[in-house]
């Protein structure tokens, strides 16, 4: 879920270094909602410190570099706030641009793991500096990134156990049908005779 | 063989199906070196890199070149002719993502030489022609994320000896200057990233994917669209210093005419800004001076 705060919020947010995030709503009637997850703080800024204002924002996902999966603009300070979804890891990519001048940050999110769903377990702050321009400059900040290695799949065998297992189901069915498999009657020459 | 035994080599030869087809989705398969670990992804990150496809690349003198434009001190500039050479233009993938603007070295784990050496005319065809095709080739599928060029002196052609020629017409107040600029400033461009509308390099097995060679004029002569303190505008030479050279109606020159009629300031702006004409989409470039 994307959220573009208003100035005031991005600064505390981009100051916290660990920990779950609960941002109010941007709402003027009654319903109050909040996220709790990791969020990401780009700051986009021009290398003269002016910041990249209502800039165009799009954020592709790992799986999917070609589809944004979300847009948005900068507020005024050149902040885009966003929460990535957690089960998608890998290097997300954020395109950031302004009047013919663009540049995209990849930010590596790891993958959730049992402990770092707790807020206490979220990794720190990541920060990198983008040049936009010659003359610019766009800054991100990943924040409460969970700091440990992806997750790795339970099903990732090397070769040669996979072949191992495959040798043992194949003999497994053979003689599971042979077991089966009715006898011929055996023939005796001498009684034939 | 009895029956019994053909079904259960059929499903042994079944079985063995399925554990390879699950095991491929442990190779990741794109640029994005965790994809193979996104959970209901595996047909997504599982198609790409395997086999080749179609890579082109493009050179693009955006609509400043095709439809003209008016420059930051108010001459409306069109162009009959924008001959580029171009050489050594490579496409990459990458080990991760690569930045030119920083100390980061391109690191590549793929490379497609597409153009050999090639003089192009950025401003042929239409106003809404697509950007100049400069080539395809067969290339392996993946993520082409990285675009290298270089910028030589034509060998042969209209523009032969020239890096860069344009050919065009500036009028302001009635004034009108023919000129024809031949520039000899020999760069190669190392560029990150397409950035623009569309993404761009991502060639799947089978496709069909482009790159774009971008060249952005407006840093030549600035924007009169743009805010005159915007620094497309500040740090752009402009059309009144060449005017102020031209001979009647006519500007015919070459970088060493231009060094030597250009105030010294206006020379290094000159030189500074067609240094800065390679993009990629609105990427930018790490740039190598090889004169």
């Amino acid at each position: 879920m994307q959220l573009n705060p208003p100035r005031w919020l991005v600064l505390p947010l981009v100051a916290l270094s660990s920990g779950a995030i609960a941002l109010p709503a941007l709402s003027h009637g009654t319903a109050v909602e909040y996220e709790v997850g990791t969020a990401v703080a780009v700051s986009a800024l021009y290398d003269t410190g002016e910041p990249m204002a209502q800039a165009q924002v799009a954020v592709f996902t790992p799986d999917d570099p070609t589809t944004p999966w979300l847009t948005g603009t900068t507020d005024l300070d050149g902040t885009f706030l966003f929460m990535p979804d957690p089960a998608i890891p890998g290097n997300w990519e954020v395109q950031v641009r302004q009047a013919g001048h663009g540049e995209i940050l990849v930010i590596p999110m790891a993958a959730p793991t049992a402990t770092s769903e707790a807020p206490a377990e979220m990794g720190g702050e990541e920060s990198a500096e983008v040049p936009v321009d010659g003359a610019e400059v766009a800054e991100a900040i990943a924040m409460a990134a969970p700091s440990s290695s992806p997750q790795r799949s339970s099903a990732a065998l090397s070769p040669v156990q996979r072949w191992t297992m495959i040798g043992a189901i194949i003999w497994g069915f053979v003689g599971t049908a042979f077991f089966f498999s009715p006898r011929k009657p055996v023939s005796d020459p001498a009684g034939e005779a | 063989m009895h029956r019994s035994v053909w079904m259960a080599v059929g499903t042994a030869v079944l079985m063995m199906s399925v554990s390879y087809g699950c095991a491929s989705n442990d190779v990741p398969s794109s640029s994005t070196p965790d994809s193979s670990a996104t959970p209901d992804t595996s047909e997504v990150s599982e198609a790409p890199e395997t086999g080749e496809g179609t890579l082109q690349v493009r050179a693009n003198g955006e609509d400043f070149v095709r439809e003209g434009f008016v420059s930051k001190d108010g001459w409306e500039i069109g162009f009959e002719h924008v001959y580029v050479s171009l050489a050594n233009v490579k496409a990459y993938q990458t080990e991760g993502a690569f930045d030119p603007e920083t100390d980061a070295t391109l690191e590549p784990k793929q490379d497609v030489l597409v153009v050999d050496q090639q003089t192009v005319d950025l401003a042929e065809g239409e106003a809404d022609a697509d950007p100049i095709l400069l080539a395809e080739v067969s290339a392996p599928a993946g993520r082409y994320n990285a675009l290298e060029w270089t910028m030589p002196k034509a060998t042969d052609g209209p523009a032969a000896g020239h890096v860069l020629m344009l050919v065009g017409t500036a009028e302001k107040d009635g004034q009108v200057v023919n000129f024809t600029l031949r520039l000899d400033q020999e760069m190669r461009y190392v560029c990150g990233d397409f950035v623009g509308d569309e993404r761009k390099g991502i060639l799947e097995s089978g496709g069909t994917a482009d790159l774009e060679a971008t060249f952005h004029f407006d840093h030549i002569f600035g924007d009169a669209e743009a805010d005159p303190e915007d620094s497309i505008n500040t740090g752009a030479l402009g059309f009144e210093p060449l005017a102020a050279i031209a001979q009647g109606d006519t500007l015919d020159v070459d970088m060493a005419m231009l060094e030597e009629q250009l105030s010294p300031d206006d020379y290094a702006r000159l030189q500074d800004t067609i240094a800065g004409l390679g993009h990629v989409g609105e990427g930018h470039c790490a740039l190598e001076d090889l004169t």
